[in-house]
């Protein structure tokens, strides 16, 4: 029973479950099976030795989530405040060893005070192996980390290696120094909430990929997840039978004739998809970039899309950040990469430069550039300088670049072009204004269209709007065998 | 150019922000992150400034002195460490804003040149 019913009872007021409930509600039905019940911890400073802490506080094992086989660990509160100690990890590092050997994902419930600060040294070699087996098994297996207690100081890094992190509400709290260090040291007062409650890490930092408002929409969060993903990186995902979009997401009517007026991307993605089902991932950090993954013909591609909604779709430091590892994650599991453009550059300003948002916007190039997986992209209405290069272009080989009539593939914006080219012809003519609004009209006619990269071959075709489903199926279909190698290397050297 | 649009474009009853990009003007909403954000100043050479919130253990310098750049100007005790200061310029003092003592936070002006 856990640390005891007093144990039980103060986490059941905090609004938690328990660990042994969490691990039930998660997997399928009788499908759990414990290993290594019975350890004990063999500390002996601090009178360690006269404390029974039941399997030292953590609990491992296997079973299945819609019938396929998964490995699971999850800290248990009542027993110690979680409290990684030697055996604690131990159990942790073999339930994680198995998962890599047996190639199954794994997931992980954090509910853990941190470090058992008796056991010294050796709770730090514990997260040491954790983490390095984190790792290795990256891009090997999905793993995924669940975020249902504190999660603090040394132990906040295992989650931020996995793939995915779920937070919920009042639950969830990740910081590296809490707020005890930081009001002696630096005086600056903050609740554990606000400092890296669920909210600041899925709107703020972006280390959340997912957000709930309970444990419960959190486990059919994970299961949905679980629909889309393969099981490993030499499986593929689940194939379902295949659904036309819904007829109330209509392609033709979504974007507006001004390109000045904004629209919410996912109503594209939308009636793109098979049954109008996206699967969206950090809804609310960097939103002007939507990422996620939607079924086409029953299979799972990820999908990376500017959103005119929010910041006019630029590309930033954190939008960049946010598309780039998505990239490399549908990379390492052969998912298929789709690109919806409609940008118009970059975010001006001096915050953004002195962030460093070059390397940042970087390792866009890098990750479209080093995936072999199939890449499909369709530029819907904007795609200015080097945005246009970012998202997926062919230069950076996608498979196949599609444009719709109302694409505009330019250096630069009409206005901002025509001010530089013709600025001598403005500024020495009778009536600078009117010259200038001549020239951007002619700047648009001329440039603002996909003909001029389609003569170059940049693009493939210029497709209508809804021919765009039948096309990328088609496009999916014949890309499934790509096969390319990239020159023998270790490994890389991505922009930091 | 396309279809009149039958939905209502992405603002609709929302109220949409313009954001100016190369020259072009577009509606759109903003991020918490970018209306927040700080604009740029350039700093004043001539002030001096914390980079660590720390104790000041001991200032090696009064109001109106002339002071060489490279000597040491004051202690900060900060992250469990005693940090040297040096004067970043040569030339005389205007203010000390700091004594032995003092707590201060990240960014305190510490000395001020002429």
């Amino acid at each position: 029973m856990g640390g005891g019913e007093k144990a039980i009872e103060k986490q059941i007021a905090l609004g938690k479950l328990t660990a042994r409930e969490r691990i039930l509600k998660l997997l399928d039905k009788n499908s759990f099976q414990e290993y290594d019940l019975f350890v004990e911890h063999e500390a002996r400073d601090f009178d360690m030795q006269k404390k029974i802490l039941h399997g030292d506080g953590v609990i491992i094992g296997t079973g299945t989530i819609d019938g396929k086989s998964v490995c699971i660990f999850a800290q248990d509160f009542t027993v110690a405040g979680g409290s990684l100690g030697l055996m604690h990890s131990r159990k942790i590092i073999k339930i994680m060893d198995h998962a890599l050997k047996m190639r199954v994902p794994l997931i992980g419930i954090n509910d853990s005070g941190g470090a058992r600060i008796q056991e010294g040294v050796n709770s730090l070699a514990g997260y040491g192996e954790i983490f390095f087996r984190n790792t290795i098994s990256s891009g090997v297996i999905p793993q995924i980390s669940v975020i249902l207690g504190p999660c603090a100081g040394g132990a906040v890094y295992s989650p931020a290696l996995t793939d995915f992190v779920f937070v919920v509400n009042n639950i969830s709290k990740m910081f590296i120094t809490g707020p005890e260090v930081i009001k002696t040291v630096l005086g600056e007062e903050i609740s554990m909430e606000d400092l890296g409650g669920a909210r600041i890490h899925s709107e703020i930092t972006g280390n959340a990929h997912f957000y709930a408002e309970s444990e419960n929409e959190c486990f059919e969060q994970i299961k949905k997840l679980m629909t889309f993903i393969p099981w490993s990186n030499q499986s593929r995902s689940m194939k379902l039978e295949s659904k036309p979009p819904r007829p109330e997401y209509d392609i033709e009517n979504i974007v507006p004739d001004d390109p000045r007026q904004p629209y919410d991307i996912r109503n594209v993605i939308k009636s793109v998809v098979d049954d109008s089902e996206f699967f969206e991932i950090q809804e609310n950090w960097a939103n002007n970039m939507v990422i996620g993954f939607g079924r086409m013909n029953g299979e799972t591609c990820g999908f990376v899309c500017n959103q005119p909604l929010i910041l006019a779709g630029v590309l930033d430091m954190d939008s960049s950040d946010k598309a780039s590892r998505f990239i490399r994650y549908c990379d390492s599991f052969n998912i298929p990469v789709i690109t919806l453009v409609d940008l118009p550059g970059y975010l001006p300003g001096v915050d953004q430069e002195h962030a460093g948002v070059i390397r940042h916007g970087a390792k866009m190039l890098y990750a479209y550039s080093e995936a072999t997986v199939p890449k499909m992209t369709v530029i819907l209405r904007k795609a200015y300088g080097g945005g246009y290069i970012a998202m997926g272009s062919r230069h950076l080989r996608a498979d196949f670049v599609f444009a719709w009539p109302t694409a505009e593939i330019a250096v630069m914006g009409p206005e901002g072009a025509a001010n530089i080219i013709f600025r001598k012809e403005i500024m020495s003519a009778e009536d600078p204004e009117k010259m200038r609004k001549e020239k951007v009209a002619e700047y648009k006619q001329k440039f603002a269209n996909p003909y001029v990269a389609a003569a170059r071959g940049y693009i493939d075709s210029v497709i209508e709007p809804s021919e765009t489903r039948v096309i990328l199926l088609h496009a999916i279909e014949i890309a499934k065998q790509k096969s390319i190698s990239l020159p023998a290397k270790k490994h890389g050297v991505p922009p930091s | 150019m396309g279809k009149k649009s039958k939905q209502e474009p992405g603002c609709g009853k929302i109220r949409c922000k313009t954001l100016i990009v190369q020259g072009d003007k577009y509606r759109t909403l903003y991020t918490n992150k970018f209306k927040n954000r700080k604009k740029w100043q350039k700093p004043d050479e001539r002030n001096v400034v914390s980079v660590l919130p720390g104790t000041v253990i001991k200032v090696f310098t009064e109001v109106d002195d002339f002071v060489t750049k490279g000597e040491t100007m004051l202690i900060l005790e900060a992250m469990k460490m005693r940090n040297t200061y040096y004067y970043p310029h040569s030339g005389k003092i205007k203010n000390v804003n700091v004594k032995t003592g003092d707590k201060i936070p990240k960014g305190y002006v510490l000395i001020e040149y002429e």
